[in-house]
């Protein structure tokens, strides 16, 4: 699992604060929350990248993946899923 | 002998890396005024404003750092950092020195209500100045610090020098 240095604990955590509207929430907490998602997303990467493979005819690359990825998380929770 | 206060933010000012200017009015809402602030954005870094000042004609004793600031949070703390170096005399004393000659640091508690005002006083060596030195100086907001807690903007209003005249 990949170890965040604070400078991207803080710019992603930053963003959040920012966007949650909030002004209270500690530098520990939002660290240690920031972690937190990295660490379980490691943890599910590759079996995640496998269902891709098991359900497609036609395997995407590493790449391609990453974007459908990136691009169903955007829609997922700005729909507040 | 009466305690005085003399602005050090001025032409020499530089803020550095994240820290910026920013009109009062984009956060002061409310209010009318339009003069800059200077903005301490959360990082995890060690973020610097630089400057210079001129120490009074009338300085005695009692040295202190003044910093007024404040943030839309209430509650966690703020990490302030002074490093600065006195130069005096006349064709004695090298501007280019290396290092600095104090580093004080004190952090400081969110307002109780959002945007009110704040001030810290950090005590600085008093035989480090002497009337007429220069004084080169960095504010830095050390989000490296285990004392700087928040994770919102810090706001600078003001920067004083504070002694006891003669």
């Amino acid at each position: 699992m990949a170890v965040l240095t604070d400078e991207q604990k803080a710019k992603i955590g930053g963003d959040a604060v920012k966007d949650m509207g909030v002004s209270n929430v500690t530098r520990a907490d939002l660290y240690a929350a920031v972690q937190a998602i990295e660490n379980d997303w490691e943890g599910h990467r590759a079996a995640l990248g496998a269902a891709i493979d098991a359900a497609t005819v036609v395997n995407f690359t590493n790449s391609q993946k990453k974007l459908i990825g990136k691009h169903w998380m955007r829609t997922k929770f700005s729909l507040g899923g | 002998m009466a305690t005085q206060r003399i602005n050090i933010l001025g032409s020499r000012t530089r803020p550095l890396g994240p820290v910026f200017p920013q009109p009062a009015s984009i956060l002061q809402t409310t209010a009318p005024w339009e003069g800059l602030d200077f903005i301490f954005p959360f990082t995890a870094t060690r973020d610097q404003l630089a400057g210079s000042f001129s120490v009074p004609p009338f300085y005695v004793d009692t040295a202190n750092l003044i910093i007024v600031w404040t943030t839309a949070a209430t509650s966690l703390d703020v990490e302030w950092d002074f490093d600065y170096r006195a130069i005096g005399g006349n064709d004695t004393e090298s501007y280019n020195q290396a290092g600095t000659q104090e580093s004080v640091n004190d952090n400081d508690t969110a307002p109780s209500v959002t945007l009110e005002r704040m001030e810290l006083s950090i005590a600085l060596t008093d035989g480090n100045f002497a009337a007429g030195d220069s004084v080169d100086f960095g504010l830095f907001r050390d989000q490296t610090d285990a004392g700087d807690t928040l994770t919102v903007a810090v706001i600078l209003k003001e920067l004083l020098f504070e002694y006891n005249d003669a």
